[in-house]
């Protein structure tokens, strides 16, 4: 599901469905994947532009 | 006398043939949705002549005018390439067509871009297309070095002895301007180039900390070197690390006439060159600065202005760990000058500098301050306010005329101007995909028939 027309440089997939199940959703942390990578990383669990990390 | 007639009447030429309208014309662009650089004028009027701009408002034509409708289409100024190799660089793995960077260490600092530019590339009319009308044509350091359009040349061709070996600096910066023709220089020398972090670590000799301290030397020897020129001369000057010519060329630096463009991605190295800059006094200007946003108020504070890539969001190496996409929004909100860059060194994919401004708007920053990223405030951190990159009384009248949004993909430029002169809307690219998309000369072989 797009923010807007996909084809525009604003649209933001707001919604990611793979064989039926959400697999993404940018408003809601429990369905943004996690990476180890990142655990304790420079920026970790910081707000950038009040984003927070996982769904940007 | 017969010489000069011969030059003359070839220049005139070669002027008609780059020109398909004359730049004295006096042109009325009519209806748009009109973006100056600083503020948004619907249904504008734009008029130029003599290659200026002469006004930008929402009155009728002047009488005498050329019209040009632009009812539903977007009016913008032409957009600065930062960062850029335009004219630089024709083929980059070419090395003979790469002009940007040079390995010796007698010539590092002093080293200009502007002698080494071809108003003949062919990389320019491709980002003209892209809406780019002017550009800040950056060296990039000459031995793995990084800096700008980083590369892993890491062969230095002419190591001297007694030099610092490699040399920290790049060389100069150049501004140019994109019309078709046979000068394309605005202005030489405007902006030193040195990349620190990890690069700058590398040219040291490993560490961060060796550059800093390399750094500082340098620029006490450029400052001694400075008040001793005549005892230099005689030869009664402990011997210097640089050479004459990078000597000379570093002194606008050292008394902070000149800006420094420095490389530098992470957050602490930002926070060092800042502090770098307090204690010696220079003016500098960050470029990469992945990890701004982590320190936006130090760099804010400093007033020092960041030439950012903002589609730059993956942690690549350890520099760059807490990139984002909304570093841009980040940098902005605090109050830092940014301008955006293109892709890839800003060569042949300078045209694509739109399209990551309006990547960045999709992750946060205000419409208004993408359009500014990439016209006022390239101009204004250049040394340039109010000349190009701004549609406003006396600018350059470097126009272009949209479809739409030219932050958008879809968005085409339809009428481009540079200094007042229309510019043909083609490229190579796209007499080679004319010439086989319509089945013209040298689309088929010829037992295919014409």
């Amino acid at each position: 599901i797009w923010s807007a027309d996909p084809f525009s440089i604003y649209a933001r997939a707001d919604q990611v469905f793979i064989d039926g199940g959400l697999a993404f959703d940018r408003s809601n942390p429990a369905y943004q994947p996690v990476s180890d990578f990142e655990l304790g990383q420079p920026g970790y669990g910081l707000s950038a532009a009040n984003v927070q990390q996982g769904a940007r | 006398m017969r010489l000069k007639s011969l030059i003359l009447a070839a220049a005139s030429v070669a002027a008609l043939a780059a020109s398909p309208a004359v730049a004295q014309e006096l042109t009325a662009i009519t209806g748009g949705r009109v973006l100056t650089g600083t503020s948004v004028i619907e249904n504008g009027t734009v008029v130029i002549q003599n290659g200026r701009v002469v006004s930008v408002g929402t009155g009728a034509a002047p009488s005498g005018a050329r019209v040009i409708d632009a009812r539903g289409k977007v009016v913008s100024p032409g957009f600065v390439a930062v960062d850029s190799g335009l004219a630089g660089s024709e083929v980059g793995s070419v090395t003979g067509t790469n002009d940007l960077a040079n390995g010796a260490n007698s010539i590092s600092a002093s080293f200009d871009v502007s002698y080494g530019l071809d108003p003949w590339s062919f990389t320019l009319p491709v980002a003209r297309l892209g809406g780019i009308t002017r550009a800040i044509v950056t060296p990039s350091h000459g031995g793995g070095g990084g800096g700008a359009h980083a590369h892993d040349d890491s062969d230095f061709a002419g190591v001297q002895h007694g030099l610092q070996s490699p040399s920290l600096f790049a060389g100069q910066a150049s501004i140019i301007h994109l019309a078709s023709g046979n000068d394309i220089l605005v202005r030489a020398r405007v902006a030193q180039v040195a990349p620190f972090g990890e690069a700058g670590g590398r040219v040291a000799g490993g560490a961060r900390g060796a550059e800093f301290t390399q750094f500082k030397e340098t620029l006490a020897e450029v400052r001694l070197y400075a008040r001793n020129r005549a005892g230099y001369d005689r030869g009664g000057l402990r011997e210097l690390s640089l050479s004459r010519a990078d000597l000379e060329a570093l002194i606008p630096v050292a008394e902070g006439r000149m800006p420094l463009i420095v490389t530098a991605r992470r957050a602490a190295d930002i926070q060092q060159v800042l502090r770098l800059a307090r204690e010696e006094g220079i003016k500098i200007i960050l470029d990469g600065a992945e990890e701004g946003w982590l320190v936006a108020d130090q760099i804010a504070a400093a007033d020092v202005p960041v030439l950012l890539n903002p589609i730059s969001n993956l942690p690549g190496n350890f520099e760059i760990r807490a990139a984002r996409m909304q570093n841009a929004a980040a940098l902005n909100a605090a109050g830092v000058t940014i301008a955006i860059k293109g892709n890839e060194g800003s060569t042949h994919r300078a045209r694509e500098t739109r399209y990551n401004a309006g990547n960045a708007v999709s992750h946060g920053l205000p419409y208004e301050a993408a359009i500014a990223a990439i016209t006022v405030n390239p101009a204004r951190i250049f040394g340039a306010a109010g000349q190009f990159g701004e549609l406003r009384p006396g600018a350059a009248a470097d126009v272009v005329i949209w479809s739409g949004d030219p932050l958008e993909p879809l968005s085409d430029a339809e009428q481009i101007w540079v200094n007042g002169q229309e510019q043909a809307p083609t490229s190579r690219q796209f007499l080679l995909r004319d010439r086989y998309r319509t089945g013209g000369e040298g689309a088929m072989p010829p037992a295919y028939g014409r």
